[in-house]
């Protein structure tokens, strides 16, 4: 402030508007009369200062504004049945606490009042009545007890014994008026900040009875935190009486939940500390007898928001809420203030859903890492994630007290980044760069994995030598040990570290991998130069899965040398393959299956007996076999599936004879049927449509019916012994499916009729035994929407009609449920096009018209969002076709025209970039063609003639740009 | 309210020191300023798609990206430097989620790479945020209205320099670092932004200082 060069005027105009900052009133005029010699121009500038602090102050306090205390203006009563009141010390939720004297008894007590406003509902007081009774029941040394219940006046009451303390919330905030006001803690930034506590409850205020405000202070006193390092709470005392505290409040969680009452609303106001150091849970004012489901109904939602559990949010609380509030209540003794601070509901709700508390020693660097360790495992955000019990709570923290290794894991930073993508169901919604950082983390902790490993062996090998060595035997040899011990440990955690990252990747691919592009989409056979590549993806997806695809890389790389890590190394080939393969990349795809398939071969020699070792390697075959079907290898994929079908085989009894195993088999089977049906159907339409007594008779061949029936033989026996398991279920409407293409090849149409009959059935009852379940959803509509390609002249039968309506149902329906998925949008749009096309052959025009606009304008959606992605371009081009067709055979040439000519320029534009390469020269073609029918209908020859033969270019020579 | 030569801040240390651990504590000792940075400057129709903390997470990781680059010669202390990258991240957010609007007309901004402006329009969803009662509403609305008019008929270094000072609540140090010029021309720009801002105050038909 003794700047030379600062305006005088400036420093005091500074002044003023940090005094605003502060909640401070001061007025222009006692500047201008404390400072006559600047009084004009303070007069000038000040009121607008003042204008501009007041607009920012107001959002400040509209932020951080709590709403009064609902009964603040309640009148207190005198006496209550036998108790004389004397005052008021605090007030909840729910009602009001009074001190007050049992009269006859001649002891003190508190006494809980319901609000009045409250008990006008019957619903409230019998909440009341029943929670004193729950509370009364409860009778252990850290809870407050609870003595009687009664009515009086009007008033509804409950009475407790009187605790001399003072509730944790008070500790934290005058722990802190204490340190802010001392001589060294005066913030540095902030001139002179008000000591105010950072954040408080209603109950905290009406207590302590005076009021506080909380503007900008509260970052000052935030920013001294840092700063004040030794000065708040370092002392490892501390942190123990922390710990003691939170034994003393788990024991009480254990102890109630083991009566099967819930706290609901534990939060530092709620526990209470004596002279004694005893903690004493209070106000079980919200528990709930577990048993009681009568008030469930009303889903209200109770407690305290600020340290409510994510799934209690939902209505929903169970014992492990209790351990997570407790774990936030910790939280916020050692951080000296909340983990959520967010003053608004919904930004707190939002924060307490979606968001991630800051590391505890990030906020209090002193904190000992093993008590952060159980405080961020009480308070997971996900209960499962949680301790089992307040029990198993406590003795972490008496373990931590009495300084024994404590059982609950650290979280990984790629843990972390696995939970939080998990909670966004879509992998779109993976940032790229959390992405990039969760695969950062898990190479650093496979090197990190790798070094240790080597110092293991180097420690194992001084063991060894120490043993050898008669001279200096002891000595050396307990050193050895030790430092083998300590290794060990070291190389158990990095292990873990290890198969914790990979397992979160894993998660993220299966994702992927879990979700397919519909079968019922098959683009014509003038797109074939485009089926090498095809990939649902979208192009936000897609960049993520190559990021992904970079870090196995570097990690097959990596690895490749060190002999111990071969199964992970097969692993991690495989999912390049299943990555390689959702990308549409399917040679590449296959090379990578078999560098994994044949390094579990060599893995088998050692492992005979390892079962999750053999369906790898069965899973491996089946993947590679499938890629190589998509890449239209049809034999080398009939193949791949035989040598997996054959080492199932070979495998002796009571290993073949186990169920995952025969689930393999059935698998494996299922899509040998599906290659080699699909290799019949190319046959055939290489070779042109069927005509009656041509060479063979409309069946299936044997070879493939009998691979279809032993299929169908294994998972019948599999669904005997468990008839409602999903997968099982899924995998025989699969097997029914698969041996459709065959049925149609062969014109065997009673097969096809059965096969389709028969996958439906089964989709629809799992479709309704789990109605939430998308995939089955996605399946049935897939199966339905397997019917035949209405040509412009045959409409398709009846059944298929009516097959493909129910299948728009559906697929709408997911689309709308999720309309970020690209498979479920293609789904819809594959569908309408169908059914388009049908009515445009059975000449029912406008309806022709109305499926085929909607399916073009589901596929541009899918092409402004992804528009590198070959698949939905070529689908967008050929319904914008189907649709000028239909628009010309209705006699609107003028539309026609411009959708073709459109849609020209757009596929064209997509065929000059880099992804759009292998985009169809022949759909381009017949564009041009149908755009020069149009122009001849039009009357205009020339540019008729010119579309052509732009058609005709392309037909000859299509790699021409 | 004398700021020490940055390059000597005892953060800078511990940003060296520590890294992006330190980075952490930095954004957390800073995050309710630099929240309300975010939320003056973050363009209304993005509220409830966006929140302040998910701009600080981006934020963060931008700012591990860049702190190699920042501690090779910190030019600024590490508060105006953590401000800038939360600008730069903001343009990336606003980018992101208003492509399509991007040239709908907003203003143009005081410096280049100086972030999105605080528009009045954010300014005043500043003051219909939480609203309790139709009344309090209108006389928000009336001084935000006010307020905005003022600055909005002034030009833009005032009006940035303003924002700053009032809204952002830096310390004229800070002011003259980020808009890159010395203290004491600082020190005169906000005096006379003040100046101006009056003047356009009292060029107001009717206007009530006290409201």
């Amino acid at each position: 402030m003794d700047d030379p060069d600062h305006d005088p005027l400036e420093r005091l105009a500074d002044e003023f508007a940090e005094r605003l900052r502060r909640g401070e009133t001061p007025t222009v005029a006692e500047y201008a009369e404390a400072h006559p010699e600047l009084a004009d121009e303070i007069r000038d500038v000040f009121p607008s200062i003042q204008m501009m602090e007041q607009l920012a102050l107001r959002r400040q306090q509209q932020r951080t504004a709590n709403q009064s205390p609902p009964g603040a203006a309640v009148s207190d009563p005198e006496r209550l049945g036998d108790y004389r009141i004397l005052r008021r010390i605090g007030q909840g939720g729910m009602g009001i606490v009074y001190e007050a004297i049992h009269e006859s008894l001649g002891r003190h007590v508190a006494v809980k009042v319901l609000l009045p406003q409250l008990a006008v509902s019957e619903q409230h007081v019998a909440r009341f009545v029943r929670e004193a009774q729950a509370a009364a029941r409860l009778h252990h040394t850290n809870i407050v007890p609870v003595f009687g219940v009664g009515q009086d006046q009007g008033y509804h009451y409950y009475v407790m014994q009187l605790i001399a303390g003072q509730g944790l919330d008070l500790a934290v905030a005058r722990k802190k008026i204490g340190s802010e006001t001392g001589p060294h803690t005066r913030c540095a930034r902030v001139s002179d900040p008000a000591p105010v506590p950072s954040d408080q409850s209603p109950e905290t205020r009406e207590t302590c009875g005076r009021s506080f405000r909380r503007g900008r202070e509260t970052f000052a006193e935030r920013g001294t935190f840092a700063d004040r390092g030794p000065r708040y709470g370092h002392s490892d005392n501390e942190w123990l009486a922390v710990a003691r505290i939170g034994v003393q409040a788990a024991e009480a969680l254990a102890y109630a939940h083991a009566q099967g009452t819930l706290h609901r609303d534990i939060k530092p106001a709620n526990l209470l500390l004596d002279s004694q150091g005893v903690v004493w849970v209070a106000d079980f004012g919200l528990a709930k007898v577990l048993d009681d489901v009568s008030l469930s109904h009303s889903g209200s939602i109770l407690g305290t928001l600020r340290y409510m559990a994510p799934e209690q949010l939902h209505g929903q609380a169970e014992a492990r809420s209790d351990i997570y509030s407790l774990g936030l209540t910790l939280y916020e003794l050692l951080a000296g203030r909340p983990a959520f601070e967010e003053t608004v509901p919904s930004s707190l709700i939002q924060k307490i859903t979606q968001g991630e508390a800051m590391p505890l020693r990030q906020v209090q660097p002193g904190v000992p890492r093993d008590l952060e360790t159980i405080v961020a495992k009480a308070a997971a955000r996900e209960a499962g994630h949680r301790y089992a019990s307040a029990s198993e709570l406590a003795d972490d923290l008496r373990r931590f007290v009495n300084d024994l290794p404590i059982h609950a894991r650290r979280v990984t930073a790629a843990e972390r980044v696995w939970r939080w993508s998990r909670r966004n169901p879509l992998l779109a919604a993976l940032s790229a760069s959390s992405i990039v950082l969760l695969l950062a983390i898990t190479l650093l902790s496979s090197l990190g994995y790798v070094q240790v490993r080597h110092a293991y062996d180097q420690a194992d090998q001084a063991l060894g030598q120490a043993r050898r060595s008669e001279a200096n035997a002891v000595a050396a040899a307990r050193q050895a040990e030790q430092e083998r011990q300590r290794t060990q440990r070291e190389y158990e955690r990095a292990d873990a570290n290890l198969a914790v990252a990979l397992a979160a990747l894993d998660e993220i691919s299966d994702r992927l991998a879990s979700r397919p592009l519909p079968e019922s989409v098959r683009l014509g056979s003038d797109d074939a130069s485009g089926q090498q590549t095809l990939s649902g993806l979208s192009d936000v997806d897609a960049e993520t899965v190559q990021s992904l695809l970079r870090f196995y890389d570097q990690f097959a790389s990596q690895n490749a040398a060190g002999a111990s890590v071969d199964f992970a190394t097969a692993r991690v080939q495989r999912r390049i393959g299943d990555i390689r393969a959702r990308l549409g990349h399917y040679d590449q795809a296959v090379s990578a299956y078999q560098q994994a398939w044949s390094a579990a071969g060599k893995l088998r020699n050692t492992r005979p007996a390892d079962v999750d070792l053999l369906r790898f390697e069965v899973q491996t075959g089946n993947a590679c076999g499938a890629a190589l079907l998509k890449s239209g290898d049809f034999q080398r994929a009939i193949e791949m599936h035989r040598q997996a079908q054959e080492l199932l085989a070979a495998q002796a009894s009571p290993l073949a004879d186990r169920p995952e195993l025969r689930y393999e088999q059935a698998l494996t089977l299922q899509a040998l049927v599906q290659a080699r049906s699909a290799a019949l159907l190319d046959q055939q339409n290489r070779r042109g449509p069927r005509r009656p007594g041509q060479d063979s008779p409309p069946v299936v061949p044997p070879e493939i019916e009998q691979e279809f029936q032993r299929a169908i033989q294994v998972l019948d026996n599999l669904l005997q012994a468990a008839p409602e398991d999903a997968d099982y279920l899924l995998a025989l409407a699969r097997c029914h499916r698969s041996i459709l293409p065959a049925a149609w090849a062969n014109g065997d149409r009673a097969k096809a009729t059965a096969a389709k009959q028969q996958a439906i059935a089964v989709l629809q009852k799992l479709a309704e035994r789990k109605p939430d379940d998308l995939t089955i959803q996605f399946e049935w509509a897939d199966t339905l929407a397997m019917t035949g390609q209405a040509d412009s002249r045959t409409p398709l039968p009846e059944s298929d009609v009516a097959d493909l309506q129910q299948a728009l149902k559906l697929a709408t329906g997911l689309h709308e449920k999720c309309p970020t998925a690209p498979e479920y949008a293609l789904l819809q749009a594959n569908v309408q096009q169908k059914l388009g096309m049908h009515c445009l052959a059975a000449k029912q025009w406008s309806e022709a018209q109305g499926q085929l606009t909607n399916a073009a304008s589901v596929l541009e959606r899918l092409v402004a969002t992804s528009p590198n992605n070959l698949l939905f371009q070529t689908s967008l081009a050929r319904v914008r076709w189907e649709l000028a067709d239909s628009l010309r055979r209705q006699g609107s040439l003028a539309p026609a025209r411009g959708l073709l000519e459109k849609a020209i320029a757009e596929y064209d534009a997509f065929r000059g970039t880099e992804a759009g390469r292998r985009a169809s020269a022949g759909l381009l073609a017949g564009l041009y063609r149908e755009l020069a029918r149009v122009l001849e209908q039009l009357g205009e020859k020339q540019l008729a003639l010119g579309a052509s033969e732009t058609a005709d270019r392309l037909r000859d020579r299509p790699n021409e740009h | 309210m004398t700021m020490a030569d940055p390059t000597s801040d005892s953060s800078i240390t511990r940003l060296r020191e520590a890294g992006p651990q330190a980075l952490a504590e930095a954004l957390s000792l800073y995050a309710e300023r630099l929240e309300r940075i975010i939320d003056l400057r973050l363009d209304p129709r993005l509220s409830g798609r966006v929140d302040a903390s998910d701009v600080l997470q981006e934020a963060y990781i931008e700012a591990c990206k860049r702190l190699p680059r920042y501690l090779a010669q910190p030019r600024v202390s590490v508060f105006v430097w953590l401000r800038g990258v939360i600008l730069d991240t903001l343009i990336h957010v606003h980018r992101r989620h208003l492509a399509d609007m991007r040239h709908a007309g907003r203003d143009v901004s005081l410096h280049a790479g100086a972030g999105p402006q605080a528009s009045s329009v954010s300014m005043a969803s500043w003051l219909v945020g939480d609203l309790t009662s139709p009344s309090q509403a209108a006389i928000r609305d009336e001084t935000a209205r006010k307020i905005e008019q003022v600055l909005a008929t002034m030009d833009e270094i005032d009006r940035e320099v303003l924002i700053l000072r009032h809204f952002e609540q830096l310390s004229n140090d800070e002011v003259a670092s980020v808009i890159g010029v010395k203290k004491a021309a600082a020190s005169r720009r906000y005096m006379r932004a003040l100046a101006r801002f009056r003047e356009a105050l009292e060029n107001l038909p009717r206007c009530d200082l006290e409201a």
